[in-house]
């Protein structure tokens, strides 16, 4: 699975710490998540999406 | 001993969990570290390979422990959680891998025990200790490799 968290990161200005923290998680959950290290829950799929404002679909792409 | 008083309240700061997590944590470890100390200074015989392996796998179980534990720390103090859910299911697995590690090793352990008699229960200790520290193992290498293969 590709996600585009680091890209819509950028674009936010944050931080892997500030997105951490709004999400709840480490800082060593969102490294594994850009790196497509992690499949995460829906939950904090949810979440992250939440934070972009996006749908959960624009974040995380399935290969 | 400014360190160690920025260090007690830097501790402070952190939430309560966080803190009776690392207090306790920190208490056991001292607790192991205190006994392995103990059983060094009261031996009276001189050390063979075996004390050795046991002295040396029980520091690195220590150590281990030390590293999660200041891991956590440094996570709270940056204001995160300092458990999630990756870090939950890298544990499962860990205990999961050190289980069925444990299964094979404990089959030859048997094997084993039939020819060595009086000196079984030396092998149900130093087997423990490999299990811990096999979960250890897994439990670090996973921290640095992530869960890729997870579906």
């Amino acid at each position: 699975m590709k996600t585009r968290i680091k890209e819509l990161r950028a674009q936010h200005d944050l931080t892997q710490v500030d997105l951490a923290q709004l999400v709840g998680v480490r800082r060593e959950t969102i490294v594994f998540l850009e790196k497509g290290k992690y499949n995460p829950s829906l939950k904090l799929a949810h979440d992250i999406a939440q934070v972009f404002k996006l749908k959960i679909e624009a974040v995380f792409i399935l290969d | 001993m400014l360190e160690i008083l920025n260090f007690m309240l830097e501790i402070n700061n952190i939430d309560m969990t966080t803190k009776q997590q690392f207090i306790i944590s920190t208490l056991v470890r001292t607790s192991l570290l205190a006994l392995l100390g103990y059983w060094v200074y009261k031996s009276e015989k001189p050390f063979d390979a075996l004390a050795y392996t046991i002295l040396g796998l029980g520091i690195l179980i220590i150590g281990f422990g030390l590293y999660f534990a200041l891991d956590r720390y440094k996570s709270a103090k940056a204001g995160l959680r300092p458990e999630d859910e990756l870090s939950t299911r890298i544990k499962e697995r860990a205990a999961a891998k050190a289980f069925s590690f444990s299964i094979y090793m404990w089959v030859f352990g048997v094997l084993f025990m039939v020819d060595i008699g009086p000196r079984a229960k030396i092998v149900v200790g130093l087997g423990v200790i490999v299990m811990a520290l096999f979960y250890f193992i897994t439990w670090f290498y996973l921290t640095k490799k992530g869960l890729s293969d997870e579906n």
